[in-house]
């Protein structure tokens, strides 16, 4: 025997389907949206990024603890999240602030540097920066058209090192692309390196696309300054 | 309506892909310890230096016993790797034993490690059947001993041991273990006639003193009628004859009986009354409780002193409590391990009644300077006394030692009511070797623990993850508009169909 609801019953659950249908549409905008709020998020991060990277002590103090003698590859502890250095890549139009972590939280800035990996402008070891290929500001969205002998450059307090793309790294193409799991792209190296890593195919973290340079010059941007 | 269950589903797929792959290190505890107590070892390496048929002459049957005894002896191994998977044993045994069939495997360096089975338990003859062994790998598995043994009487040596306990059980996935090694005593009997039995009379014999204090038998080693006349056990018989044919061989010795020896212990039994007994030591209780409180496992062990009777106890050495501990902290992944000296007291009794002669505490240093022998005597700071250091003779003593020692992670403790090596360079394994002579422990415990956290990675991390799977959001968005006008549509259906 089939029940009929009642009218009254009807219209309430009419007005719930139409509380639903509003939430899912508000939420489908939200998802519309999510990817143009990184972006959003990121560019204000980055405003602020660059006025800490002009002004900022801690930074600084960080630069000259890593240079002092007995520093070792100069790896030191700085603030997840705070900045590290500028990095411009003017084959792909790269401009942008570098932060210290690479957790998701930090990266939300749009590149970290690896915290396990010697500062930028180290004058030996492999320097590693990790950035967004989507979304986030995506400032390594381009990482792949990268070629042996784009300049790759790096300002910290006291310096502005310049890094070019080399040929080949360990014996295949740069940039190339590699499992996610595959640490040794950050691994030590004698001779002072940049390695650059991003996730790869694009809108996917299936793998990772990395591309290494080394270091062609360094230049000191203030006088007197301790960093060799 | 079924259909708009769709939607949640689908909503929660999507959200997984935004949920981070965990990555972090997982702490898992291992750990494996030993715990043991006896009443009395007693081993005599310097017997191997002896001719087999000289040593089965000696021991007859007995010769079983190999290197040595074991009384009142108690064991628990556990191991905790997780703990779902603690695993805990024990063992006692209420009987003598030779030290040498009775030992659990030493837990393995390696971690984490299998706890080791235990094979059949040594077949004891007819001497003592008190034994039992428990494993626990379950709640409520656990195991006691039989509570008698009989009495053992070798040559001179009585031998008498109560049972000892164990008990294992697993609780709140933790083991729990509790050992109690029996109550022993030893008597060295001053038989009348045996020490003269032994030869002594025959050398005054042969010095034309045999008969000055009286006596006229005489017999030979080969019929040793002497014996046969004493209320002693066959093993007297074994024990002559053997030291006899060894000295002799089968040559007819002449022996003298109500001898010099037998009047003097006639004459020191009339003085001290009929204890009679040369030597007497009783020994407390050796224990090993295994606990935990839920954080830590604590393997704790006592040796309980003793009781040292010389010559019908007129000097008595009574040692007191000795307690080592080893702890097991889950959190720090560490051992810790203590250990607390006996007080040990030497008292000479007045014959003539009316207490003490004499009652000092008694310690390493002042036993070594009553044992001063010019160079050779020395006391280190472990408590240990050295006499005759680097002869063959060298002989330690230890008395109410508790020692925690720790290395690295791995802490042992332990605790020796009386520990005396004896002649340790007579009858070595090897020449220069100090595993020779006599070695008697009474009334030992220690415990061990050897753990480690290892860090188990739950997943290998991965590089930072930089492509944002804008699809996702995408095809999420795309999803969630046509599933709202779909929820719209039904809407107005709905509520057209209650206006009508």
């Amino acid at each position: 025997m089939k029940h009929r609801a009642t009218p009254k019953a009807r219209r309430a659950l009419a007005t719930i389907l139409s509380c639903l249908a509003i939430a899912m549409v508000v939420g489908a905008v939200g998802l519309l949206g999510y990817p143009t709020y990184t972006n959003i998020r990121a560019s204000r991060e980055q405003k602020a990024l660059r006025s800490e990277f002009l002004t900022s002590s801690k930074l600084k103090q960080a630069y000259q603890a890593a240079s002092s003698p007995g520093a070792g590859t100069g790896k030191v502890t700085l603030a997840e999240g705070s900045a590290v250095t500028r990095i411009q890549i003017p084959r792909i139009g790269l401009d942008t602030v570098v932060v210290q972590g690479t957790s998701n939280q930090a990266l939300a800035a749009g590149s970290g540097h690896y915290p396990q990996t010697p500062l930028p402008c180290a004058p030996q070891g492999n320097v590693g920066i990790a950035g967004h290929r989507t979304m986030n500001g995506h400032p390594f969205q381009h990482l792949d058209q990268l070629v042996t002998g784009d300049k790759v450059i790096l300002t910290t307090p006291f310096q502005t090192c310049t890094y070019r793309i080399v040929a080949s790294v360990d014996g295949h193409a740069n940039p190339y692309v590699t499992d996610p799991n595959d640490w040794t792209v950050i691994a030590q190296t004698p001779k002072p390196m940049l390695t650059m890593s991003t996730c790869t195919p694009e809108g996917t973290a299936r793998q990772r696309l990395v591309a290494r340079a080394e270091l062609l010059s360094a230049t000191n941007t203030v006088p007197g300054a301790s960093v060799k | 309506m079924k259909r708009l269950l769709v939607v949640p589903v689908v909503m929660m797929f999507l959200l997984t892909a935004f949920v981070p792959v965990a990555s972090a290190d997982t702490p898992n505890v291992v750990f494996m310890g030993q715990g043991q107590s006896s009443a009395l070892d007693l081993s005599v390496p310097l017997l191997n230096s002896l001719p087999t048929s000289i040593l089965s002459g000696i021991l007859g049957n007995l010769g079983a016993l190999g290197k040595g005894i074991t009384a009142g002896h108690t064991e628990t191994t556990f191991e905790g790797l997780t703990n779902p998977s603690v695993n805990g044993l024990a063992l006692g045994v209420c009987s003598l034993l030779g030290s040498n069939l009775l030992s659990l495997p030493a837990t393995s360096g390696t971690l984490p490690g299998t706890l080791p089975a235990l094979g059949g338990l040594p077949s004891l003859g007819g001497l003592c059947n008190g034994q039992t062994q428990a494993t626990s790998s379950s709640v409520g598995s656990h195991g006691t001993t039989s509570p008698t043994c009989n009495d053992l009487n070798i040559a001179i040596l009585d031998i008498k041991t109560s049972c000892s306990q164990s008990f294992s059980t697993i609780d709140g996935g933790r083991p729990v273990s509790q050992n109690n090694a029996g109550v022993a005593e030893i008597n060295v009997a001053l038989l009348p006639n045996v020490l003269g039995g032994l030869g002594l009379n025959s050398l005054l014999g042969s010095l034309g003193l045999g008969n000055l204090l009286g006596g006229g038998t005489t017999t030979t080693a080969g019929s040793l009628p002497i014996v046969s006349q004493l209320p002693v056990a066959p093993l007297v018989d074994n024990l002559l004859n053997g030291l006899l044919k060894g000295v002799a061989g089968n040559a007819g010795v002449p022996l003298a009986t109500n001898d010099l020896v037998g009047t003097l212990t006639n004459t020191l039994q009339q003085v001290l009354g009929n204890a009679g007994n040369l030597i007497t030591i009783r020994l407390g209780t050796g224990s090993s409780v295994l606990s935990n409180n839920g954080a830590a496992t604590q393997e704790t062990t006592q040796a309980a002193g003793a009781h040292i009777g010389l010559i019908a106890d007129l000097i008595q050495i009574d040692v007191g409590a000795a307690n080592s501990s080893v702890t097991w902290n889950d959190a720090t992944g560490q051992a810790s391990g203590d250990a607390s000296p006996a007080i040990a007291r030497i008292k000479i009794a007045n014959p003539l009644g009316g207490g003490s002669l004499l009652d000092l505490p008694l310690t390493i240093p002042s036993l070594g300077g009553l044992l001063s022998l010019g160079g050779l005597t020395q006391a280190d700071q472990s408590g240990n006394l050295t006499l005759l250091a680097g002869t063959p003779l060298e002989t330690t003593i230890k008395i109410a030692s508790a020692t925690p020692h720790q290395s690295g992670r791995n802490v042992t403790s332990s605790s020796d009511g009386v520990s005396i090596l004896a002649l340790k360079g007579l009858g070595a394994s090897t020449l220069g070797a100090m595993d020779g002579g006599l070695r008697l422990r009474l009334a030992s415990s220690s415990a061990s623990v050897a753990g480690d956290i290892l860090k188990v990675q739950a997943a290998a991390p991965s590089l930072p993850i930089t492509g944002g799977q804008s699809y996702v959001f995408l095809a999420g968005a795309a999803f969630m508009a046509v599933a709202a006008a779909h929820v719209i549509r039904s809407s107005r259906r709905i509520r057209a169909g209650a206006k009508g």
